[in-house]
């Protein structure tokens, strides 16, 4: 079945729907979460809460894209959860991925200028600006929270050139974050 | 929440996520049709071998070439007739545009096509321009592409291994991953499942180092490195009696050297041809106790040698590569010094043998300062 069926089922408030969804990107979903949560009955308990976040959020929403939405909703869930565990000191590998990216505010000297700033239109300039290869590592990493081994077998490439280009993107957001930081300082 | 920027990309837009998937499969895509042409390769590479065995034989018999053939352009041509600096290498005679970009076994199969048909295909470029644009300076002043076969080639050298893979062990850097010695664009990490279903013959590294790249049968079999005088060797074109394959030899001619430098190049043998290279040596180097990561020039060098021009591919998709073979032969050179080196190069039907990797320094690498590139305008 595909997407905008799924998607149809839900509008009709169609339990089967769920059903079918978890069928074709269950395994996604679940992988997704199991990166982050790095363990596996958290992220089971992220998949079944993205199941109901999704039930409940479609409609009113019709998502264009219903793998890219639900990864995100699973994605977002998993990460709250993350930052629980994290809270509690267990060691997961995703932090990693985070720790890099939250190093981009830090090392820019802006978390205080940019509490306030909206960072939607900052982060998809900034995407928008990465090459189609340089934005899948990065969003591999730092969406998907993939290893820097998983990005280079999926990607066939070398680690090091993922690394290589991690960096370079992490170099280029710091940049633009911190250009929006001096924005805010002169504001 | 702690983490802002992290939580902030979970609300990108859809179409970013999505576009990994996409993309994903469109390499998954690609390494499909990738390996079509190794397949084709592993299968066509024993014929070609048979092939060449004759042709050597054919033209150690003391044939004349036919006026009619084309010839050979001397390096004095080239410069004469050299094309816009600006413009990116170039087949002799071809006015389209390479138009497949991207779509590597298509424009491979085209390009190699055109030479099987007994095309004087010819491959030349002054590279100059694209160079400088990337910080360093190239030294390579002209380098011809011709269906040629060098004096010299003895039917006892016409042996090689078309399939053959090593075992790396992988080392405990993450810089470094092992890789099939004749190093495929994918990333293998199974080498036993890999050979098995390309027809390779594992062997050990001990046997690989016999074997590659200037002391066993493969690489003399194509002349790798062999260094010759300006004035010798280089003849053609040779009658080739099937035409379904050339061997082609390179000419390269390096000359304008202002000081005592070192030339170190490495030949590898891909089976498809417009492989790139990343070398762990250049990869990294430490910057406040950071390592920084850099592209390795070697990519770079590959694809402006003209080598792997035909896939038209962008400047990420040139660092694209792999930590592959590390095998490199220096050669010295006085100031001033010209020397001109042949490699082998076979086309068939399918797809390419060979490649070279060139890389000028002055130093060897350390990790702190990387390699020197030399401006030697």
């Amino acid at each position: 079945m595909d997407d905008s069926q799924i998607i149809a089922l839900l509008f009709k408030r169609d339990e089967s729907a769920l059903g079918i969804l978890c069928e074709k990107y269950g395994n996604l979903l679940l992988g997704v979460a199991r990166k982050i949560t790095g363990d596996d009955s958290d992220a089971e308990e992220c998949l079944s809460d993205a199941m109901l976040n999704l039930w409940n959020a479609i409609p009113p929403a019709r998502p264009e894209n219903l793998r890219a939405y639900s990864c995100r909703t699973v994605r977002n869930l998993a990460l709250k959860r993350l930052e629980y565990s994290l809270a509690k000191k267990r060691t997961v590998n995703s932090n990693v991925a985070l720790e890099e990216l939250e190093a981009v505010i830090s090392d820019a000297g802006a978390e205080e200028r940019l509490r306030d700033v909206d960072f939607s239109l900052l982060i998809s300039d900034f995407l928008d600006g990465l090459g189609e290869e340089s934005r899948a590592m990065f969003m591999k990493r730092y969406f998907f929270m993939d290893s820097v081994k998983e990005i280079a077998r999926d990607l066939k490439i070398s680690e090091s050139k993922v690394k290589s280009a991690l960096h370079r993107a992490r170099n280029r957001l710091k940049k633009t974050v911190y250009e929006e930081a001096a924005k805010n300082y002169k504001e | 929440m702690k983490y802002r920027l992290s939580e902030e990309i979970g609300k990108v837009d859809e179409k970013y996520i999505e576009e990994v998937f996409k993309y994903q499969e469109k390499i998954s895509e690609r390494s499909k049709a990738r390996r079509i042409g190794i397949l084709r390769a592993a299968a066509a590479a024993a014929a070609c071998a048979v092939i060449a065995f004759g042709a050597a034989i054919c033209f150690y018999s003391g044939r004349v070439p036919k006026e009619n053939e084309p010839q050979i352009s001397t390096s004095e041509d080239i410069r004469e007739n050299a094309p816009d600096k600006s413009s990116t290498p170039i087949i002799s005679g071809e006015t389209e545009p390479q138009d497949n970009a991207g779509d590597i076994v298509e424009v491979e199969h085209s390009y190699n096509e055109r030479i099987a048909s007994g095309e004087d295909v010819r491959i030349e470029t002054h590279i100059d321009e694209r160079i400088e644009h990337q910080g360093f300076a190239y030294t390579l002043k002209d380098i011809t592409v011709s269906p040629t076969f060098p004096e010299g080639i003895t039917k006892d050298q016409i042996d090689y291994y078309p399939v053959v893979a090593a075992y790396y062990d992988e080392p405990e850097s993450s810089d470094w991953e092992p890789d099939p010695i004749l190093g495929f664009y994918d990333k293998v990490y199974d080498y036993d499942t890999y050979a098995a279903e390309h027809g390779m013959e594992l062997i050990d590294q001990e046997e690989a180092d016999r074997i590659y790249p200037h002391e066993g049968k493969f690489s003399r079999a194509l002349t790798v490195g062999d260094v010759i005088d300006e004035n010798g060797l280089y003849q053609g074109p040779m009658d080739v009696p099937d035409e379904s394959y050339r061997w082609i030899f390179l000419k390269i001619e390096i000359e304008n050297l202002t000081d005592e430098k070192q030339l170190e190049y490495m030949a590898d043998m891909d089976l498809c041809g417009g492989k790139y290279i990343e070398h762990p040596i250049t990869a990294s180097k430490i910057i406040d106790g950071e390592p920084v990561w850099e592209p390795a020039p070697y990519s770079f060098y590959a694809y402006e040698t003209g080598i792997c021009y035909m896939n038209e591919h962008t400047e990420e998709e040139i660092y694209d590569g792999q930590a592959d073979l590390k095998k490199f032969h220096n050669l010295s050179f006085e100031p001033g010094e010209i020397k001109t080196m042949v490699l082998g190069y076979c086309v068939s039907d399918h797809f390419v043998f060979g490649e070279l990797f060139l890389n000028l320094h002055n130093s060897e690498p350390t990790e702190s300062d990387g390699y020197v590139y030399l401006p030697l305008k």
